[in-house]
């Protein structure tokens, strides 16, 4: 046994991992005060390009944060996910990529040897299929150890391994001599405080978790290769036959991924923002982009600046030094749209004018899982909405604060149509997917347990997404910025749960929230208020036999009284309750607004006085998870402007639809 | 007609787009016609609108989202008119699938339903009543010619009386063609449109530009879109020569003038092509125009320019048949001239 402690591990481990003298001291990559590392990596990797393989040899350093003695370590090896149609991502949710991989296309990984104290213990190495039995799926692999490592105490471990990069899907993978190497090297699991490992099966609907720490890697690579990746370039040095190694350090982050493409076009800014009270740290901003896209990298690079002045100002700096982004090369969408520690990949289209919002929505998302996966590592697989959903929102609120809302727009033939005339509100119109399968799931589940792919991304994106929203109308915006700062703060380099998340956005808010979160995120009931009566008519006076005896007098014709009476009913059609403002309107432009607690199925209004116009349950929206926005209002008095006009038009286009069959003829 | 006597007598023969100006003039010269056919159109369309107008209604005359809608748009109504009322629009994918690479199967076009379906049914119905009446209009037009040819000018010109009796006496060779002409169409789909789409798709993909696949994409549309044509000059073509040849006994001129339209077109495609197109220029002319006009036709607030703004719709498409006549008459004029 050989434990390892102190400052004296980098050095050698880097040493033996690069086969180097002593490296040279690294540029800065964190500012301030990196987290205690938990598990680092020094990694010394080769890329083959031709036969898109990778050699690798890491050396990794691991405390153990449990209280517990460990007497096991467990491993993801995510490229296995990609070996044969029989692992757990292929043969369910992802069955449909299966097509993208064959026939030569798969990706696997092996590891060829490992090393604890000198002594090998490669044999001993078994799989595991912790969630689904599966004997097929080799995406988690556990090792026995030799020896207890105590609570608090660090192993120190090399292990030699090759990585078969698939054709580009999900994340990784190669298209021609484009590279895209993400989860490709073998990566601890978490362990927790109760001795337990979080070291879950790769599964078509899940993302990652891992532990922070510290990255040194090498990448070995062809002079011609452009090369991009997580952390701070340390240096280049020519490793002979034609190719270089490139050398990247990064403090403070739970994973490491890179890209090399000997086409990427790269452009690079500093970001500098001095703000009212506080400035930021300066970021040194690269866009890898491809070449027939280089006009879109002034709206990159202006992404990710808005990001950096936004996330930093309500969510706390960035504390890296760099951000890289990536453009994947046409052909390779697959490996666009996501997020690993100061490396984000994007997307975009030759055709992409401004108000399609391209380049910017994905670019501003990912960006903001810096700090929803990156900084609040929360677990992206038994708890995926608390980084998809949290981030979608507040991903929202930067591209609402930076552009306003976007252009409806699709695309025909590779050309963008744009309709400039509709517009999309960002945090209510972009994920429209939850309204039309409300009840498939609650969001609380695993990544993987929801109904489909479909809820999976309905939920945990839109749905959470909406109810963020909410929580930000019903307590006010400066309320909710406050919280979500404190969040941010308190569980910045951890990983909280569900309940830690509630209990700060409580405390912080001053309000109990978990009656709200049990019903939207325990819950699959939907939110739907609708005013079914709204009616208003003369007074009169009644009508029928009054009196007794010689009294008694009947009154067959009913008398003209001032005034109208009208009544109003609203509603609750759905399961969960929350308190909704009603609002009235009369003529001669008196408004009322009437407050309902929404305990009950219905209630009823009856109001006397002007004549009532209309009525509306939740005139201000705040109730973004409402289903069925339609029947929130109605009208004493039909209107039927709007409904000629629609009428007109939708004839108009069908007769020219059914002239384009006749013109066949 | 003069010309068409001309070209018969062997001094003039049109050029292309001598006889498409000469087509336009016989659309324009039988305004029954084409109030004909736009009267059958307007009865489909009504007829597909009414669930569409009943929904617009239900979903906008108590609503307050009316305000929006009556002076402009709202995403979030239609996403949630189409989610409310899924029968309304039908399956989506089927019409995403008609116009992606993967292709629309017969499985996609079983789930068609609502407003596609109506759509879908009507269409075909209109495609088979215009072929008929194509015929019928190319009959009442030669026995106009030959009316000319005799000197006959004391006789009556094409009634629609001599069309409706065309249209019979053709009804079944041109049913003949309008089948092989579909069965063309769709043929050119599944091997213009999908078929090729997904060879060009590949490489362009492996050539890392999106130019390049961009490129082979229009490249594809074009290949599919002339293929189309061919179909559709094809069809006019033999539907002309059916009637030129067929006055007697239709059904046995009709594979002679099936192989001869092909020859013919294979002959002169240039020239039936050049009129085709030149025609054709008119509908995004059209557009343009409409897009233009429709502004300035807002009828949000005042009810009678609501009128205006369907006696304008029904002009537009008015001249949308009228261009399709003016096809026909076009080729047709080719034809003869070629037969002098």
């Amino acid at each position: 046994m050989r434990l390892v402690c102190g400052a004296l591990f980098a050095l050698l481990a880097l040493a033996a991992a690069a086969g180097a003298a002593t490296p040279r001291p690294a540029p800065p990559s964190f500012v301030g005060q990196p987290p205690p590392a938990v598990a680092s990596y020094a990694i010394a990797a080769r890329l083959d390009p031709g036969s898109h393989r990778i050699d690798g040899r890491q050396t990794v350093r691991w405390r153990n944060p449990s209280r517990l003695p460990a007497r096991e370590l467990c491993f993801h090896l995510y490229v296995n996910g990609f070996r044969n149609s029989a692992s757990t991502w292929l043969r369910r949710e992802g069955r449909e990529q299966i097509g993208e991989l064959e026939p030569d296309g798969w990706g696997w990984i092996e590891i060829d040897r490992v090393e604890i104290a000198d002594r090998e213990l490669t044999l001993d190495l078994a799989f595991a299929a912790p969630d689904d039995a599966n004997p097929e799926d080799r995406t988690v692999a556990l090792l026995p150890l030799p020896f207890e490592v105590a609570a608090g105490e660090e192993l120190e471990l090399a292990v030699w391994f090759t990585a078969q990069l698939p054709r580009a899907v999900a994340r990784t993978g190669y298209r021609g001599d484009y590279h895209f190497a993400a989860q490709w090297f073998p990566k601890l699991g978490v362990r927790d405080p109760d001795g337990s490992w979080r070291c879950r099966q790769f599964h078509r609907s899940s993302e990652f978790l891992a532990d922070f720490g510290d990255y040194e890697v090498e990448i070995t690579v062809p002079e011609r290769f452009v090369v991009g990746a997580t952390g701070v370039r340390a240096g280049s040095e020519p490793a002979g036959d034609g190719e270089v190694t490139h050398r990247y350090v990064q403090r403070g982050v739970h994973d490491f991924a890179w890209t090399a493409w000997p086409d990427f076009v790269e452009h690079t800014r500093t970001f500098r923002y001095e703000g009212r009270h506080e400035g930021l740290p300066e970021v040194e901003i690269t866009l890898l982009g491809r070449p027939d896209a280089k006009h879109h990298a002034e709206r990159y690079l202006a992404a990710v600046e808005h990001s950096l002045r936004l996330f930093g100002t309500w969510y706390g700096p960035y504390p890296y030094t760099t951000l890289t982004v990536v453009d994947p090369a046409w052909g390779a969408g697959a490996t666009g749209g996501m997020e690993y520690p100061t490396f984000i990949t994007g997307g975009t289209r030759i055709f992409n004018p401004a108000p399609t919002m391209a380049p910017e929505g994905v670019t501003v998302h990912e960006f903001g899982h810096q700090y929803f996966y990156g900084l609040i590592a929360t677990d992206e697989v038994a708890e995926s909405y608390l980084d998809e959903g949290i981030n979608t929102y507040a991903s929202y609120r930067v591209l609402a604060e930076a552009y306003g809302p976007r252009a409806w727009s699709f695309r025909a033939f590779g050309v963008p149509l744009v309709f400039p005339g509709i517009r999309q509100s960002w945090q209510l119109d972009s994920r429209p997917g939850y309204f039309r399968r409300p009840s498939t799931d609650p969001i609380a589940r695993t990544s993987y347990g929801y109904l489909d792919r479909q809820a999976y991304r309905d939920l945990t994106y839109g749905k959470m997404a909406l109810a963020m929203g909410q929580l930000e109308r019903m307590l006010g915006r400066e309320t909710m910025e406050r919280a979500m700062r404190a969040y941010s703060a308190e569980w910045r380099f951890r990983h909280p749960r569900t309940a830690d998340f509630i209990h700060s956005m409580s405390r912080s808010s001053g309000r109990d929230l978990s009656g709200y979160f049990d019903q939207v995120l325990y819950g699959s009931d939907v939110l739907d208020y609708a005013v079914t009566v709204a009616e208003s008519r003369r007074r009169k006076g009644p009508i029928g036999v009054f009196g007794e005896g010689d009294e008694r007098q009947t009154f067959a014709e009913a008398e003209q009284l001032p005034g109208f009476e009208s009544e109003v009913v609203v509603r609750r059609l759905g399961g969960v309750r929350v308190p909704v403002a009603v609002e009235l309107a009369f003529a001669g432009g008196e408004r009322r607004r009437l407050r309902w607690d929404g305990e009950e199925r219905w209630v009823r209004y009856r109001i006397t006085g002007p004549r009532l116009l209309w009525a509306e349950a939740d005139p201000d929206e705040v109730h973004l998870l409402d289903v069925d926005r339609l029947n929130n209002s109605r009208r004493t008095e039909p209107d039927r402007r709007a409904s000629r006009r629609w009428t007109a038009r939708a004839r108009f286009w069908i007769q020219n639809l059914l002239e384009t069959f006749a013109a066949l003829a | 007609m003069r010309e068409i006597a001309a070209a018969r007598s062997g001094r003039h023969r049109p050029s292309a787009l001598a006889a498409a100006a000469g087509g336009l003039r016989d659309a324009l010269g039988r305004p029954g016609a084409v109030l004909a056919l736009l009267a059958l159109n307007l009865v489909a369309a009504l007829a597909v609108a009414a669930p569409v107008a009943s929904v617009l209604s239900a979903e906008l005359d108590r609503n307050l989202y009316g305000e929006t809608m009556a002076g402009g748009a709202s995403w979030r109504w239609f996403d949630t008119v189409d989610r409310e009322h899924p029968v309304l629009l039908g399956d989506l994918a089927a019409w995403h699938a008609l116009l992606s690479d993967e292709g629309v199967t017969l499985g996609d076009l079983a789930k068609l339903s609502g407003l596609p379906l109506a759509l879908a049914v009507a269409g075909l119905g209109l495609y088979w009543l215009n072929a008929l009446f194509h015929t019928g209009w190319l009959a009442a037009l030669w026995r106009q010619d030959q009316r000319f040819d005799a000197g006959g000018s004391s006789l009556a010109p094409g009634t629609a009386g001599a069309m409706l009796a065309g249209a019979a006496r053709f009804a079944v060779p041109a049913t003949v063609i309008t089948v092989l002409a579909a069965a063309g169409y769709a043929g050119v789909y599944a091997l213009a449109y999908v078929w090729l789409g997904r060879v060009l798709d590949g490489v362009g993909e492996a050539s890392q530009r999106e130019w390049v696949s961009l490129g082979l994409t229009w490249l594809r549309l074009t290949v599919t879109l002339f293929a189309l044509l061919a179909v559709k000059l094809w069809s006019d073509l033999a539907k002309t020569l059916l009637v030129e040849r067929g006055a007697a006994r239709p059904l046995a001129a009709l594979p002679g003038a099936l192989v001869s339209a092909l020859g013919e077109l294979l002959r002169r495609a240039p020239a039936y092509v050049t009129a085709y197109l030149a025609l054709a220029l008119g509908t995004p002319l059209l557009a343009a125009l409409w897009r233009l006009v429709a502004v300035l036709l807002e009828p949000a607030t005042l009810w009678p320019i609501l009128v205006v703004l369907v006696l304008a719709q029904q002009i537009v498409v008015g001249a949308r048949i009228c261009l399709r006549l003016a096809h026909l008459a076009a080729t047709r004029r080719l034809v003869v001239a070629e037969r002098v």
